[in-house]
């Protein structure tokens, strides 16, 4: 279980008696809070204070939202992407991954904003699976935040699970790189939800990943979320090219096959470091021992930085090798490549975005 | 509010007094209001030498001596023409109050260079002013925007050795690149700074070297100086043969395929390869940028239909050869 206190609490106006608000306010009952009239006063001051981004991350804005409630997953140009949609009840995490994207991303409003009106999202949700257009929705928690890292004070997975379960043309997937389960342990979750956890060799991350769980730990929540009958999915996403990345990979391959049944996993996805260059001068700044971006990375045909395209052929046939041995079975795909690199490791490439999402749909339909 | 405090004291006129005191009791090493750099005193030694000292310096009695509070350049001027005495205004005031005094007087009369605009920053900072009342009110004084990234940008140049704040006032280094200069050890940044001031480089020439230079260090984990001080580095800046814009692209070169090995390498192979395939000169073959996308450009130019018929007729040989098959194979299966 993750330690986390934030510094303070700031809370608008309109979400003051949202059931999140309270769960949150009771949770810190020592935190100081300020009530927030105007939020884009907070916001600007937020993003232009000094150390930005780690002052942000200690700060808790709670607010509503108001954008559209489910969103296709942006993807990139010339690159396959999965047809996901998103879920946005939160944006930025605690957890300080060094090479974490949302550094770049959130830089207009570095805090960490949970979305307290739940009834919206629930609400939206319902109009669109009530549809009865055939369509399949994969839909994840996990794109600008950590879907569990705050679970335990905001109690989100207890509305979201029962609701997903509710509905059979959806899915929900909670992507994580913590332990924190605890909630999951009671919800009648129908298989509606997949369990996801971030995998990496436990030196990444110990150097890369500072206040996440340990791998043994997140093998451990996953084995548990698997006796509470959920499926699970895994992602060795970011991959990094280290000395020992081999290694390092197969120990984590072999950890995972020892605790986790085959049977439960319904995908894993593999996905090289990839970041924007202005992410570049920032993981300088905040982390001057961090190695990574001092590897051979060059900009793709979206402007996103990755490794020299051999290098991430390498790793990811390696990969793919490590994981078909522990069980050939397995739904292995890759995320935000383009598709000669999908031939070169697989042999083939699906034929497009829609096919890539048909054939993860047709895993948890 | 200090705007209110400069206002009171600058129209305050009964603090200073006229008085004429010898030249030797001005303490020319007490720099506490002096924001001066990169004197060049030689045409006001010529003006001083026509018409003398019409315009007072201010200072302040310190004890036995006097500081300056304003007219660094002209005590600096008087001294070094030797002259015994002079007339001076005394300022009785505190500390922030005569900074003030000089800081206004400058920005009436002259425009700061930048190693001055970073001495104004750092005195205001010494002298209690906060940071966001000098990113608001006094960045935009002395021409700079008001905003943080500029104030902290500037904040450090103080910090930086002479020759590189000199380099500065040249118009020779760049504030980014001298900030940048700041992120590396003493010994490091001097090795840096002789280097690119040896080639003579622009200043994106600069960038990329310094970063080439940083990016090898931190992949080798090793110091800076030990990538400069190696032997093909030295032998290329100590050659008699190249001139200085031969040594910049050989360098560059050097650097380049240190700091991307896989990627220089990868280039040699579609370089020896497409030599072998006889294209006519005026072809060009391209791999795709970092070999990221699909595909080979071809460029070629041609002055007549002639012209353009040879080389059509080339492109067809070529595209039958074994030797671009074989080039095409090696791109799609570039392994490491």
């Amino acid at each position: 279980m993750l330690n986390f206190c934030p510094e303070r609490i700031y809370v608008e106006r309109s979400v003051k008696d949202e059931s999140i608000t309270a769960n949150i306010l009771c949770k810190f009952s020592s935190v100081p809070i300020e009530y927030v009239e105007n939020p884009k006063i907070l916001i600007k001051k937020a993003a232009l204070a000094k150390d930005a981004i780690s002052k942000g991350k200690r700060r808790i804005f709670v607010t509503k939202y108001k954008g559209k409630v489910l969103k296709k997953c942006p993807g990139t140009k010339y690159h396959i992407c999965c047809n996901y949609y998103v879920l946005n009840i939160a944006t930025n995490c605690y957890l300080d991954c060094t090479y974490c994207v949302l550094q770049s991303y959130l830089l207009n409003n570095p805090l960490l904003v949970v979305f307290a009106n739940i009834e919206k999202f629930l609400k939206g949700l319902e109009e669109v699976f009530s549809r009865k257009n055939g369509k399949f929705y994969r839909i994840g928690t996990g794109e600008l935040t950590d879907s569990l890292a705050l679970d335990g004070i905001t109690n989100f997975s207890k509305i979201l699970v029962p609701f997903f379960a509710k509905w059979n043309n959806t899915i929900l997937e909670l992507k994580t790189k913590t332990d924190s389960i605890s909630n999951l342990y009671r919800l009648d979750h129908k298989e509606r939800t997949v369990v996801s956890f971030s995998l990496n060799p436990q030196r990444i991350i110990q150097n890369e990943e500072p206040n996440t769980s340990t791998l043994k730990d997140r093998i451990e929540a996953a084995r548990i979320c698997q006796e509470l009958g959920y499926r699970l999915g895994f992602h060795f996403d970011p991959l990094i090219y280290y000395h020992g990345w081999e290694e390092g990979y197969y120990e984590t391959v072999k950890a995972l096959s020892e605790r986790i049944d085959p049977g439960r996993i319904v995908w894993i996805s593999l996905g090289a470091l990839r970041f924007m260059p202005n992410l570049k001068p920032i993981i300088k700044e905040r982390f001057p021992h961090c190695k990574l971006i001092y590897e051979e990375l060059f900009p793709g045909l979206d402007s996103k930085l990755r490794y020299f395209k051999p290098i991430r052929v390498e790793m990811y046939r390696k990969l793919l090798k490590f994981i078909r041995s522990y069980n050939p079975g397995i739904f292995v795909y890759l995320c935000m490549e383009t598709r000669e690199v999908w031939e070169r490791v697989f042999g083939w490439s699906p034929m497009s975005n829609t096919h890539l999402g048909h054939l993860l749909d047709e895993r948890v339909r | 509010m200090r705007q209110k405090d400069t206002s009171k004291y600058l129209k305050d006129t009964s603090r200073m007094i006229l008085k004429k005191i010898s030249i030797d009791r001005i303490d020319l090493l007490d720099k506490r209001f002096v924001v001066t750099f990169g004197e060049d005193l030689s045409r006001l030694i010529s003006s001083i030498k026509m018409i003398g000292c019409i315009n007072p310096p201010i200072l302040r009695e310190d004890k036995e001596s006097f500081q300056i509070i304003s007219g660094y350049k002209r005590v600096s001027a008087l001294k070094r023409l030797k002259k015994k005495e002079v007339c001076v205004y005394i300022f009785y005031g505190e500390d922030i109050d005569a900074f003030f005094l000089n800081l206004y007087e400058n920005v009436c009369t002259r425009k700061f260079n930048e190693v001055e605009k970073s001495l104004v920053i750092n005195k205001l900072l010494d002298f209690g002013v906060k940071e966001e009342e000098i990113i608001e009110r006094y960045l935009p004084l002395i021409d700079l925007p008001s905003h943080r990234k500029v104030f902290d940008k500037y904040r450090k140049i103080v910090k930086l050795d002479d020759c590189i704040k000199k380099s500065i006032v040249n118009g020779k280094t760049s504030i980014s690149i001298a900030n940048k200069l700041l992120e590396f050890s003493l010994r490091d940044r001097s090795e840096i700074f002789q280097l690119v001031s040896k080639l003579a480089l622009s200043s994106n020439l600069q960038l990329e070297f310094i970063t080439y230079l940083e990016e090898i260090a931190k992949r080798e984990e090793i110091p800076i100086f030990k990538i400069t001080k190696g032997v093909e580095i030295k032998e290329l800046l100590n050659s008699k043969v190249l001139t200085p814009r031969e040594k910049t692209e050989k360098l560059r070169t050097h650097l380049r395929k240190r700091r991307y090995p896989l990627l220089s390498q990868a280039e040699s192979n579609f370089q020896n390869r497409k030599m072998k395939l006889g294209l006519l000169p005026r072809i060009h073959l391209l791999p795709p940028a970092n070999f990221e996308g699909e595909g080979i450009r071809v460029e070629f130019s041609f002055k007549d239909t002639f012209e353009l018929k040879k080389i059509l007729s080339n492109l067809k040989e070529v595209s039958e050869s074994k030797e671009l098959a074989s080039l095409l194979n090696s791109l799609s299966g570039l392994d490491i």
